[in-house]
């Protein structure tokens, strides 16, 4: 190990505790580390955006490209100068047209996106099992499943209450019951990325706690 | 006035885009390409502008009386020192890149850590707010999951119907998932409609 | 000028051509010939509230019209002399009624109260020999060749005109007319001008002393001869009805009903003085020596029956309400007394002067009427007495100077043309509504009270002075329903049969009822009670706030908080320490992670030549621990085998975890010619924007992060044109909605490339059902993902298979803690329900 990786790994072992801290509450180390790693972070991003967008992207076309990519480098040029006035409250107004094109061109991007990529899918992917071409009982009980619970699930996500008194239609107790049946494969699915996100976060505790106790055994065995 | 300008920008640059799409290999196509290009400068200015502001504020606690805060010289003396190292030797530069790495993923990575502490903390007192239907599926569902993506159950292939089960419980969260992203796209399509068609503004919201 | 004809008795306008009045019946041409007649002091008591009012409106246009001198237009005609005419038409009318020309002044086109009283007035003229007489003797106190001067000078333009130019309109000029007219009273004997007064007929003494006591009328400035008998106040529609002894033409003509006795007006009386000018009291004097003289029952009748100025008011007051009958029945005998002893009188003088009338009730009838015909007519003996009729012109009546400035809402007014004409008419008695019946059912009730008591005849009560009660609010004495229904009213029997808005024959206070009681309780139906309970459902949990009480931490808690995660890191330091090296790896592995290492190996692997890849890094720096755990064996593999890695990443702190995942695994492949082979696009912003611009067109997208390199010139992506020469496209990700956008994307622009993922644990779920769409072709999720790429490649597994241990054990500690704590919450909500069924 040489000193430049020691330091780091004493860097980074002083942030760990500093972090670590936190077990026994909020504290000044704790609030120095997060300080600065957000400093760090956010001075990385920028340095990021300095030399992948704003040189490459802004101010090279205006000195190497041709006129007519330097009359096309107007409009972003004008759309990121008027986004400075938001700065201030006085002039925010100002930039609110080149937040308007940002919003509209990625709403422009979602609305396809989503509608071909996930919506048309989804369904296509729900239909199937039933599809006339392959019909598997297998297929076609997991199929009812999916859409039983694809359904339900949907149908959970209801902003309006429901009578619970004696004199419901058909209709209300239908809508009660799916959002049981919605429910429970709500549930599940939550239950799932629970779990998921503890498994993460485990294994963050599991390797961060490794580095500490490899650090101090190096540090202690020379 | 000032506000139909802004829906026309908005639902222009939409369009241009959608058209692009639907016409590859047309000057609707080329003009598309420029529209993302310009989006990409903008989006990256906006979040060089929210860093600007991020530090005017840490500026402002350090160098006011008001609400002064001991911590924000740190983030001061971090964020010059990256900047500077990282504009004046690069980002490809190993120290600028040891230095925030370092710093990044180690606090980063400390800070899942200390979630999963928070996490064993919730786990017990998880029953004891809400005993409902969603919170008995989602705590079965939650030790199921964790028997299952710890590996556990996955140990037996000799013992019968595990294989099975282990499908079968692997399967089981497709369902929801599925209808929970037809729920985000329909809603994001919805979104995107309603700012398409200025129905919505976020961009003039005071 | 208008074409229309104002009609002098009741003003209302009427068509040119029209012959009589539309409302009294007033004939203009008989008055317009026989205009000599008329004494010009009534005429001045009638216009006596006209005088604030242009003439234009008031008088007609016509040259028969009796108030149009030489065809002149009204606007030039003084109010005095409107006042004279009106005098002198009264004259004549009464001279019709004595010589029968009862029709003439009744017809039965009439439809206003007050037309049947102007009508009753123009009989009781005709057929009162007392009348007659006062009324000839106050002709007689004029100088008769004035009386012709006058008359002629209405045919005459010229001389009228002079008389019109030369007498003044206003008040003071007026008044001193009537000053000349009664030079008694104003000791104006000698002058030149001035013409000896006549004596007055007894009853207007009678008023005179009557109305000595009468001290609220000294603020209406109204001349004591003409409140003999104040008694009720003008306010009260319900003046008493007091019997008095008509002739028999009027109980004939049916008109009376029972009256109220008249111990109200006397007491009325009493409250009321006014010091009347010593001619008055001569006047009423002589009147009354003339009564005596001339019919003692007259005098009986006059002693009994109490004339107050208000009452005379009322008498053209037509829509005063009647009383009603209940309670006036005791009164009945008092009233039956007095009544027989007018009537005595009045027979008396049809026996004289013969008549027909107008309208035929039998008494049994009249007593049945519950309302009397003339309604707030003051039916004492002297009412028509108290009329005093213009005879001549020299029967000015003195004008209030001050009533210019009277404010009258004249044209109400004069829809009720007065047979008296008042000077000093005061504010509240010109500003009289006569159709106004809302006070008179309480005035009645009021005056029944007062007439219940025996002992009102003697004992004066407290009351309040009229003007005072003439300003009060309609409001509090009478309702509106009253009102309101007596103006819808039509007649259907009696001798009104037909006529609508005529002084109802129905006691008003029958018709009165108590004010409708609202109920405050809100009915509510049963289903709007649901929608109240199910809107409390959602309401009520919102608004109930809680008080929360920093709850001290307990021992128990502060337990829990210290060793629950003092047990989790104990049991996983510990497990670091354990040696790991005979682990059972799984032997169930997930379909997606073979399919993966089919991919990956199999099909990047089946040309000779490398392949490129690019590896899109989509995660955070807090995901490196597991990425790199999964990661590790596939970078390996690629790394092994030469292939070209291009990394890019949507988020700043990817590119920073994909350069230490990737020397990381470059540290395991040491031949692996890293810098060559491995290109870092960097950073791509924009997210959705910036992956569709890519996907598009990559190279002008990203051109590194190198500024002095153009990494798109040279290997490997110098061959690279289109996202499509891509062999495959791996997407490391640790977040579900940026690798949506990524797969979306994917699927949208390239939908023909091969995208495989490496997940976290936490960001699979939501990313498997694009497994079963097939948008993803191979994945590998979580650390069991990373064990099954390890386990088929054969690659090391130590530090995966360590770190799968330890999280094994977690695992079993987080379910450990579920279920303890879902057992703890059990016993204790057990316990706590028992302790509250205990303290129950």
């Amino acid at each position: 190990m040489n000193q430049d990786q020691f330091f780091w790994l004493l860097f980074s072992f002083i942030l760990t505790i500093m972090v670590f801290s936190y077990i026994f509450g909020d504290n000044p180390l704790f609030r120095i580390a997060t300080y600065l790693f957000i400093g760090v972070a956010s001075a990385y991003v920028f340095v990021l955006i300095f030399y992948q967008v704003l040189i490459p992207k802004l101010i090279m076309p205006i000195f190497t490209g041709d006129t007519t990519q330097r009359i096309i480098q107007i409009i972003p040029i004008t759309l990121s100068i008027l986004l400075f006035f938001k700065l201030s409250k006085r002039t925010s107004s100002v930039g609110n047209i080149s937040l308007a094109f940002l919003v509209g061109s990625g709403s422009a991007v979602i609305l396809t996106s989503a509608f071909s990529g996930t919506l048309l899918p989804m369904i296509d992917m729900i239909t199937e099992p039933f599809s006339l071409n392959s019909l598997n009982f297998q297929k076609l009980i997991g199929g009812s499943i999916l859409l039983l619970g694809a359904i339900s699930s949907l149908l959970y996500f209801q902003f309006s209450t429901i009578i619970t008194s004696d004199n419901q239609s058909i209709f209300s107790r239908f809508m009660h019951y799916s959002k049981t049946v919605g429910t429970v494969f709500i549930g599940i699915t939550l239950g799932s990325i629970f779990a998921g996100v503890i498994i993460s976060s485990m294994l963050a505790l599991i390797e961060r706690l490794n580095f500490i106790i490899t650090f101090i055994y190096n540090l202690m065995s020379g | 006035m000032k506000k139909i300008i802004l829906v026309i920008v908005s639902s222009l640059s939409g369009l241009l885009l959608i058209l692009g799409l639907f016409f590859p290999g047309t000057i609707l196509d080329r003009i598309r390409i420029y529209i993302l290009d310009w989006a990409i400068i903008v989006g990256a200015i906006a979040l060089a502008i929210a860093i600007i502001n991020l530090l005017s504020v840490h500026w402002n606690k350090v160098f006011t009386n008001e609400k002064r805060d001991y911590a924000s010289p740190f983030f001061i003396v971090g964020f010059v020192t990256v900047i500077l190292i990282g504009i004046l030797l690069g980002p490809n530069n190993q120290f600028f890149v040891d230095l925030t790495s370092t710093t990044i993923i180690t606090v980063e990575a400390s800070l899942l850590a200390v979630l999963a502490l928070t996490l064993s903390l919730a786990s017990f007192r998880f029953f004891t707010k809400k005993q409902n239907l969603l919170a008995i599926v989602f705590g079965i569902s939650t030790i199921i999951f964790l028997l299952l993506f710890s590996g556990i159950l996955s140990l037996g292939e000799n013992i019968p119907l595990i294989k099975a089960l282990n499908n079968a419980l692997n399967s089981l969260p497709i369902a929801g998932s599925t209808g929970i992203l037809i729920g985000i796209s329909l809603g994001a399509i919805l979104t995107s409609l309603r700012i398409f068609f200025g129905f919505d503004r976020p961009y003039d919201r005071k | 000028m208008t074409d229309k004809i104002t009609c002098p008795q009741c003003k209302t306008e009427n068509n040119f051509s029209s012959i009589k009045c539309v409302n009294c019946g007033f004939n203009f041409q008989i008055n317009s010939v026989d205009s000599g007649s008329e004494p010009d002091w009534l005429a001045l008591l009638r216009d006596s509230n006209n005088e604030d009012q242009s003439t234009e409106s008031n008088l007609p246009d016509t040259n028969e019209n009796f108030f149009d001198l030489n065809g002149r237009s009204d606007d030039e005609v003084p109010d005095w002399l409107n006042r004279i005419r009106d005098i002198k038409q009264f004259d004549e009318d009464f001279k019709k009624i004595e010589s029968g020309k009862t029709e003439e002044l009744h017809p039965l086109t009439s439809t206003d109260n007050s037309d049947l009283v102007n009508s009753l007035r123009d009989e009781d003229q005709h057929l009162d020999e007392n009348s007659i007489d006062w009324i000839a003797s106050l002709r007689d106190i004029q100088k008769p060749v004035d009386e012709e001067q006058l008359l002629n000078s209405e045919k005459d333009d010229e001389s009228h005109d002079e008389e019109i130019s030369n007498l003044p309109p206003e008040m003071d000029e007026i008044k001193k007319d009537w000053q000349i007219e009664f030079p008694i009273s104003l000791e104006l004997e000698n002058d030149e001008n001035v013409t000896p007064a006549e004596e007055f007929p007894d009853w207007l003494s009678n008023i005179t002393s009557k109305s000595k006591n009468d001290e609220n009328l000294n603020d209406l400035e109204i001349p004591n001869w003409l409140t003999p008998n104040q008694e009720v106040p003008i306010d009260r529609a319900n003046t008493p009805i007091e019997p008095f002894n008509l002739p028999e033409w009027l109980s004939k003509t049916n008109f009376l009903v029972d009256e109220e006795p008249k111990e109200s007006s006397e007491l009325e009386r009493s409250d009321e003085t006014e010091n009347l000018p010593d001619w008055i009291n001569d006047i009423n004097q002589n009147k009354e020596k003339k009564t005596l003289d001339e019919s003692p029952s007259d005098e009986e009748s006059e002693g009994s029956v109490e004339a107050t100025f208000d009452s005379v008011l009322l008498f053209n007051k037509l829509d005063m309400s009647p009383e009603s009958k209940i309670g006036d029945e005791f009164k009945l005998d008092e009233f039956d007394s007095e009544l027989n002893e007018l009537e005595q009188k009045i027979n008396a003088l049809e026996r004289d002067q013969p008549e027909e009338p107008a309208f035929i009730l039998d008494e049994s009838e009249l007593k049945s009427l519950s309302v009397k015909p003339f309604i707030g007519i003051d039916e004492s003996e002297d009412w028509f007495d108290n009329i005093q009729l213009p005879t001549t012109s020299d029967d000015l009546i003195e004008v209030d100077p001050h009533h210019h400035k009277v404010k009258p809402k004249i044209e109400e007014a004069d829809k009720h043309v007065l047979p008296f004409k008042f000077d000093n008419v005061p504010d509240w008695l010109e500003n009289i509504d006569f159709d106004y019946n809302e006070i008179e059912p309480l005035q009645s009730m009021e005056e029944e009270k007062i007439s219940d008591s025996s002992d009102v005849d003697n004992i004066e009560k407290g009351k309040l002075p009229e003007w005072l009660k003439a300003i009060r609010p309609i409001e509090v004495v009478s309702p509106d329903i009253s009102r309101l229904k007596s103006q819808k009213i039509i007649e259907k029997s009696g001798p009104l049969a037909g006529l609508q808005d005529v002084l109802t024959s129905e006691s008003i206070t029958k018709t009165y009822s108590p004010p409708p009681a609202y109920s405050v309780t809100i009915d509510v139906t049963d289903k709007q009670k649901s929608h109240v309970r199910i809107l409390e459902e959602i309401i009520s949990p919102v608004v109930q706030f809680n008080k929360s009480k920093k709850k001290s931490k307990t021992i128990l808690h502060r337990m829990e908080f210290i060793l629950i995660p003092a047990f989790l890191l104990l049991i996983i330091t510990y497990s670091l320490f354990v040696d790991h090296t005979n682990l059972k790896f799984p032997e169930i592995l997930p379909a997606e992670a073979v399919r993966f290492h089919n991919l990956a190996t199999g099909y990047l692997n089946r040309n000779q030549s490398p392949s490129h890849v690019l590896v899109v890094f989509e995660t955070e720096a807090s995901s490196y621990p597991e990425i790199n755990l999964i990661s590790v064996g596939f970078f390996e593999n690629l790394f092994l085998n030469n292939h070209w890695v291009t990394s890019i990443a949507t988020n700043p702190n990817g590119v920073l975890v994909s350069e230490r995942i990737l020397r990381d695994s470059y540290l395991n492949v040491p031949s692996y010619n890293f810098e060559e082979r491995n290109t870092n696009l960097g950073y791509l912003p924009g997210y959705g924007i910036g992956i569709q611009a890519f996907l598009s067109n990559p190279k002008t997208t990203s051109p590194g992060i190198d500024l002095n390199l153009n990494i798109w010139e040279k290997p490997p992506l110098s061959e690279i044109n289109t996202i499509n020469d891509f062999d495959m496209i791996v997407l490391v990700t640790d977040n579900s909605e940026n690798a949506k956008l990524w797969i979306e994307q994917i699927n949208l622009l390239v939908p023909d490339s091969d995208l495989l993922l490496i997940s976290s644990a936490k960001a699979s779920p939501l990313l498997q059902p694009y497994l079963q769409t097939n948008q993803i072709d191979g994945m590998l999720s979580g650390i069991i993902g990373g064990l099954a790429f390890n386990l088929l490649s054969q690659s090391e597994m130590n530090n995966i298979g360590r770190y799968w241990a330890i999280l094994q054990l977690g695992a079993i500690v987080f379910v450990f803690y579920i279920l303890a704590g879902g057992v703890i919450s059990i016993f204790k909500k057990a316990l706590t329900s028992d302790n509250i069924e205990k303290n129950k």
